[in-house]
This record gives C-alpha cells, structure tokens and sequence, in this order.
C-alpha cells in the first residue's frame, strides 16, 4: 500500500482545490472516438464540479455524451484531452493498473441491469471487490455479511442472483458497490429495470447511505423519483453540459419529464 | 514506475483461489460449452497417445508381426513360383520338425479352401488330372530317393525349401525364407524414417486443429462473458487477473482432457491390437512403465496445447474495456 498511495499523493495536482471539497473535478474535458475515418465529439470541452457527498443526477437523451461522462469520471476511460481529478488525482496519469486500482477503491459502479456474477453467491458478489483489494477473505466474509444486512438482504447472504428478485439484486449491488469504502458511487439508471415501488426503495436506500455514509452519489437517471431526490440535477446535451439546478428550482410538470 | 508497479501487483494480486473458484464455477454453469471444449483437448491427446502407446505396444508384439511377415513372405513366394494353388494337392516332405514359422506357414496354405496337404508316405501316382503341383520341404533336406520316385508325377517337378538349400538333389530346388538384404534393410530403414515424418506431420496438424479448436470455443466463453469481464474490471480486476482466468480454465481443460485422452487414446490402440495379435498377447505383456511415461508425454502436451490455444483469448478478454459493462443494449 505505502508505494502506492505515495504515488498517488504525488499526483494530486494542486487543481486549485486544496480543501478537497471537490470529490471529482473535470476541466475543459474532450473525448473524440475515431473509426476509420469518422470523429465523433462525445464531449467538446466539459468542465464540472461534483462534491464530496452530494447526491447527483446526471439527464441526457442516449448519444448526447452522457454515457462518455459517465466513464471519464468513473475512472473507466481517459479524456483526449482536458484533466479530470477524483478525488484530485489526475487519472489521464494513471496506467491501466493503477486506474483499476482506483476504481477498486474509490469508486463503487451500480449498473442497470444488476451485473452480479451469477455464479457467485451473493456474499460472493459482496466480496469480490474485496478480494481484488487484497482483503483478507475471513475479514472480507465479516464485512460481506455486514453490508448485505446494512441493504436487507441479511437472510439471503448465500443464495445466487437467478433467485432473488430484482430489487434483490439491486440491493446486493449497492451493497458490492459500497464494498470497499469508495468515496463515491456511481449507478447508471439503476431504478430503469425496476417497478415503481422497488425503484422508491431502491431510492431510499441510496439516499440513506448517503446521509449515513457521507459517500457521493451520482447517478444517471430519468426517474422523476429520484431527481426530486437529488441535491443537483445536470443536463448534458450535444457534449456538453447545459444546465446545473436544484430540484426545487424545477418544474417537474414540464414535458421534459413526461 | 515499475517497482510502483509491482506493488499495485502485490496489492491486488488476488488469492489464486478466488481465481480458481470463478473457473470452477465459469465451467459448472457452462457445461455444455465446456464439454464441447473439452472434447477438443480430449480427441487431440487421444490420437497422440494412440500413436504413442501403438508404438510401445508395437514393440512387444514385434516378435508376432515378424513371425507374420515372415510367413506372408513365404506364401508369397510360394505363390509366385506355382500359380494359384486354390483345390490343388502338395506334396509335403517332414525334413525336420517344423518350428514356428513353418507351422504358420502350413496352416496358411492349407488352410480350407485352399491347397491340400499330402504326406510323401501316402504319396502314390495317380492320373494325369490329379497329379500334384510340386513338393513342399519342410527342414533342409530332401533325400534324393525322395526326389527321384516322385518328381516325375509332379506337375511341376520342383521342390520348394522352407529352411536351407543344403541338400538338394533337384538342383534346382527354391528357398522360401530368404534373409533380409542389404537392400531389403535399407528399403525398411528408409521405409521406417518416412513413416516417423509422416506420423510427425500428423500429430503437428492434430495438435494444430487441437489448438484452433480449444482457441474457438474459448474466444466464444469471453465473448459469452464480457459483461462479467466488463464488470469485474469495474469493481478492480486487473488484466493479469482477467488473463489467469482464462489460462487457468484452459489449463484444467488440459488436464482433465488430458487424462481423458490418454485413457482413452491408450484404450483404443490396445484394443486394435488386441483384435488383431490377441488379447493375451496384448494385454497379458503390457509395457506399464513407459505406457505410464507417454501419458505424462500426453498430459504435458494437452496443458501445453491448452495454455498455447489460451493466449489469444485471455489477451482479448483482458484487453476489453470496462466501460463495456455499463453498455446496457447488448
């Protein structure tokens, strides 16, 4: 650990941020795609602040750039140009190994259709991450148990996936996501799959971990439910970022949302 | 950078269990592929071991196949000096008591259906329709007495040799069992070598295909799999850790195929030459020591063959992008 977390302290450039407010910071980001001949501009120059401990939803229709945001700031791709800081590193410094380093202990991923391995047992799911981490696997066991009763799932701590039911499911990976104490969580559409009801809950839950666990949460989403949750609202439209409120500035009668 | 490096690798170096048990599991759901697989490995390492062990068991039967030439040998020369001898009557004469391979060699012409024996004591001059071929001599020797009293009745007047032309008061008599040439050696020598660049041609395709095979069905697991690939990269595998996945799956493939394919690889040559030279023969001197040294011969190419066939496969799976997980419309 030591060599490890020297290097990323050496890489925490001074972003202007010295209090650390700032959980991600994104500068003029830029990501072009090349096929062949073709470019594509998925951003044209982002720039963002996320805080420490925020619940943040982030609205976009499908090719607007939201999904490539997505990645930049989950630690899953480096920007063409322009910087991105978590948690004030600069990841376009890290190599492959170093960015699945950070990923696997800073970022917890809650995607929309669950991704659990279905070959593990829930407990199993739990405590992957921690193996990755190097986690000893009785501490990791403990710690697994704990997190699958913190989500609810206390009784189903050996069952598979194929036998729980999506909201289930769903639990055991905000559950994995939070596996490694990140400082931040990030759910791609994570109440699309789910009925209402599940989805409110699933809400809830996040929402109280993130008062009880003080971890930023950010989240891409068009449930209305859970935008009139959030602190912050983002529209990303075109590669670009084209409007920051607060739910409450928001008219949620709008066609926008219908 | 490198030793900062390498203790990213110590960090989250994962217990090779936990490896292990994503394989074990990966091979449990999937068990219908990885059978497919497994029948790659284990038809390669078959038809390596059947090519080994025909070749151990070849050289405790070698008495029996030479015994078998030889004694093809002598019919044929036989044939090639009298014709057809199918419904024809030979005249034997007991020289010496005939060993082994002029006891095969009666039993061959006189089998049913072809020539019929007739002993020179029951010997006695018939008609010109019925008169025998030639005379048969078992041993070296044939007394002139013998000769002279039945050579005119014969068809051919001519004596045919199973041992030594010592003594032959036909003077033109034809020995059946030659010595190999110099010639002869030689031919079989170069006969043998073709054959071993033959036999390694073979096994180089076999193991070829083998590999391709094995390839195949692993690019179709990853494929099969990206999502989880995808996902476990998300939550911080690292590509090595992707990569000793699918090296560790191929490599139980290899062994469990390997051990397979040798079993039944060494089962089907026994068999084949057992139906042809006797169980007994086969089964009763089996070489278990070397037999036992080509299956590790085999066990080691099958895991070789499978981590070789692993390469292109593990490097896909572990060169695929995480954010591929989050892609919902797959």
């Amino acid at each position: 650990m030591p060599v490890t977390t020297a290097r990323l302290d050496a890489l925490k450039i001074r972003s202007g941020d010295a209090s650390g407010s700032c959980v991600i910071r994104a500068v003029e980001v830029k990501k072009i795609y090349r096929m062949g001949t073709v470019e594509t501009h998925a951003l044209r120059g982002t720039t963002l602040e996320i805080y420490r401990g925020e619940y943040l939803s982030i609205m976009g229709p499908s090719g607007s750039g939201k999904s490539t945001l997505f990645n930049m700031i989950g630690a899953l791709s480096k920007p063409s140009s322009g910087k991105v800081y978590i948690d004030q590193v600069d990841v376009a410094q890290l190599d492959f190994d170093e960015l699945a380093w950070f990923r696997c202990r800073k970022i917890g991923y809650i995607f929309q259709t669950y991704n659990l391995i279905a070959t593990m047992t829930c407990l199993e799911n739990v405590t992957l991450p921690m193996s990755f981490a190097g986690m000893d696997a009785e501490a990791g066991r403990e710690r697994g148990v704990e997190l699958l009763k913190l989500v609810g799932l206390g009784e189903r701590i050996l069952h598979k996936p194929s036998e729980l039911s999506g909201g289930q499911q769903q639990r055991v990976a905000i559950a994995r996501a939070l596996a490694n104490r990140p400082d931040i969580i990030l759910a791609d559409e994570p109440t699309a799959n789910l009925d209402q009801k599940t989805g409110g809950e699933m809400i809830e839950l996040l929402a109280r971990l993130r008062n009880d666990l003080g971890v930023t949460i950010i989240s891409a989403t068009h449930d209305l439910k859970m935008l009139k949750r959030s602190d912050r609202i983002m529209w990303i439209n075109d590669g670009r970022i084209q409007k920051v409120a607060r739910p409450g500035e928001i008219d949620f009668s709008s066609n926008e949302f219908h | 950078m490198s030793s900062n490096h390498s203790a990213i690798q110590d960090q989250v170096r994962l217990p090779l269990r936990v490896a292990w048990g994503i394989v074990v599991q990966g091979i449990r759901i999937r068990l219908g592929r990885s059978v497919v697989t497994l029948l790659g490995v284990v038809l390669g390492v078959a038809f390596l071991m059947s090519i080994l062990s025909s070749s151990l068991l070849r050289s405790r039967v070698v008495g029996e196949i030479q015994a078998r030439q030889q004694t093809a040998a002598m019919v044929g020369f036989l044939l090639a000096e009298s014709g057809n001898l199918s419904g024809r009557t030979l005249v034997v004469w007991r020289g010496a008591e005939p060993d082994d391979i002029e006891q095969r060699f009666l039993r061959e012409i006189f089998r049913p259906g072809a020539a019929r024996p007739l002993e020179v004591k029951d010997f006695a001059p018939t008609g010109a329709d019925d008169r025998p071929s030639l005379i048969i001599v078992l041993g070296g020797a044939l007394p002139s007495d013998v000769w002279e009293s039945i050579s005119p009745h014969l068809r051919q007047p001519v004596a045919v040799f199973t041992r030594t032309l010592v003594s032959d008061p036909s003077g033109a008599g034809v020995l059946l069992r030659r010595p190999p040439s110099e010639e002869d050696l030689q031919r079989q020598a170069q006969e043998a070598a073709q054959q071993r660049v033959r036999t390694i041609w073979i096994l180089c395709i076999a193991a070829l295909v083998t590999i391709i095979s094995i390839s195949n069905a692993l690019l179709m697991s990853v494929t099969e799999r990206f999502r989880e690939i995808g996902t476990m990269k998300c939550l911080g595998a690292l590509s090595s850790f992707i990569r000793r996945v699918f090296f560790l799956e191929s490599a139980l493939m290899g062994l469990v195929g390997g051990v397979a394919g040798s079993l039944f690889g060494l089962l089907f040559a026994a068999i084949l030459y057992a139906l042809s030279y006797g169980w007994g023969l086969v089964f009763g001197s089996l070489p278990v020591l070397p037999l036992l040294g080509a299956m590790v011969i085999c066990l080691a190419a099958g895991i070789i063959a499978s981590i070789l066939a692993a390469i292109y496969p593990a490097g896909v799976a572990s060169r695929m992008v995480p954010a591929d997980a989050l892609r919902t419309n797959i």
